[in-house]
């Protein structure tokens, strides 16, 4: 078990870990920003350190400010929370070549599912369902248009790289299609810094139902049950709802077959 | 303003040569001594400092010493550097004792944020002009920028180094380097003090 654990985030997401840092025994020192210099976190924890100014760029997406604060502070783990850098796999990788746990994916799973796309064809070659989409990136104006009538409108356009909604608009015709490319490409570029984009079939009734599963490096899986996320404003969850009331019974308890 | 500096007691009929004597030492204080202890008070801590040379008797005092919080010393350099900065703008001057503030930049160097007028901070202690970490690393002083070394604002006193990438550390402003608040090879964080800059000497245009 971990003896001292860097906690690499701030506000809520910080708390919790600091509480699970509490449950296990291990020390918790939180990496701050000078934002966050009075926040519940930097009081509450064993120690504080501040990896630099309010800018996020400059203090909680620097990867050399955070592991160089849990390289002096003596620790043995950085707990990255969610958002962040948490799904960096450059950051992760940068973490283990310092002899730090990561407590997350391992560099390469995270570098697996940093892409929609991707994600979708690994899903698909697992024979797992995926909704129907388009072959790899569009490539141009063209690609698109022939994928999205392959497809069948209404589609959604998606930031491959995306998350949290940005860059993603639902399109009913060629005509909507070819103008909201540009935009939706300028959006993904401006929050993700690459404008790959794909389409997927937009589900006019649907309802958004997740699972989450943790898998440990030695292969044991757990899920932590079904939760019905489906509403939402912007593309943005407001409400969970757990368990869904979408899912009949005969659907059964989940139980995931880990591949 | 009143008279900061006195000479024991003798202020009548004294000759030309006993005041020409007199101007040299004001000269000398405020140029030499004033601005080191001033550093030294703001470094410290103390409340109070007293400095007898054969007549001349200096002393300087912070206003709020007793009413400002004695336990502020205790928090994270970053607040107490804060609380400093937070003055109320009160007169520094103290009937008789109180040093009005001599040197360089009398108006112009003065952090002020005003986020709270609550703290009576002494003007000596919102003119202090410190050094701070650009990163959070192992701090390296730079061997020839040590303490009594004259300085321009930029230029490099240090460095902290963060996973192998030297961050410069350079003085805020013109001075002299004064004393180092960490030690070589300590562990620093971001915007920790590291080394007080002092000020140059005072223009005799201005005392």
């Amino acid at each position: 078990m971990f003896r001292k654990i860097l906690i690499a985030n701030r506000g809520e997401i910080a708390l919790r870990i600091l509480r699970a840092c509490r449950a296990v025994g291990a020390e918790a020192v939180i990496a701050y920003s000078e934002a966050d210099r009075d926040s519940l976190p930097v009081q509450l924890a064993d120690e504080a350190i501040c990896i630099g100014p309010a800018d996020a760029r400059r203090s909680y997406l620097s990867a050399p400010a955070v592991i160089s604060a849990a390289l002096v502070a003596g620790c043995d783990a950085i707990h990255p929370g969610y958002g962040f850098l948490s799904e960096d796999e450059g950051f992760a990788e940068v973490v283990a070549a310092h002899d730090l746990a990561f407590i997350g994916p391992s560099a390469a799973v995270l570098e697996r599912f940093a892409s929609k796309a991707g994600t979708r064809q690994l899903m698909a070659t697992h024979g797992l369902p995926t909704i129907p989409g388009s072959e790899g990136m569009l490539r141009d104006e063209l690609h698109a248009l022939g994928e999205a009538e392959r497809i069948g409108y209404p589609v959604l356009i998606k930031p491959s790289a995306g998350g949290g909604g940005k860059g993603m608009r639902m399109v009913r015709t060629g005509r909507e299609l070819e103008s909201s490319l540009r935009v939706c490409r300028s959006e993904a570029k401006a929050a993700f810094g690459d404008d790959s984009l794909y389409l997927e079939k937009w589900l006019d009734e649907n309802r958004h139902v997740e699972i989450q599963v943790a898998i440990d490096r030695y292969g044991h899986g757990i899920h932590l049950g079904e939760r019905d996320c489906s509403v939402q404003r912007r593309h943005q969850k407001i409400l969970e709802e757990a368990p869904t009331p979408a899912l009949s019974d005969a659907a059964g308890p989940i139980s995931p077959r880990v591949p | 303003m009143p008279k900061a500096i006195q000479p024991d007691g003798r202020h009548a009929e004294r000759s030309a040569a006993e005041r020409s004597a007199d101007h040299a030492a004001i000269d000398r204080l405020s140029a030499e001594l004033l601005p080191a202890l001033i550093a030294k008070l703001g470094a410290t801590g103390l409340g109070e400092l007293e400095v007898r040379e054969g007549a001349w008797r200096v002393r300087l005092r912070r206003p709020g010493t007793a009413a400002t919080n004695p336990a502020s010393r205790d928090r994270r350099p970053g607040d107490r550097e804060r609380a400093a900065r937070s003055g109320s703008g009160s007169s520094p001057a103290h009937a008789g004792v109180g040093l009005t503030a001599v040197g360089p930049g009398r108006d112009g160097r003065e952090i002020r944020d005003g986020r709270d007028g609550a703290a009576a901070v002494d003007e000596h202690d919102r003119r202090r002009i410190v050094a701070s970490s650009p990163a959070v690393g192992i701090f390296q002083p730079r061997p020839e920028a040590r303490a009594g070394t004259k300085v321009r604002a930029g230029d490099r006193l240090g460095s902290v180094d963060m996973l192998g990438i030297p961050q410069e550390v350079v003085a805020p402003s013109d001075g002299i380097v004064g004393a180092s608040l960490v030690e070589s090879g300590d562990a620093v964080e971001y915007g920790q003090e590291l080394i007080l800059i002092e000020f140059a000497s005072a223009t005799p245009s201005e005392t």
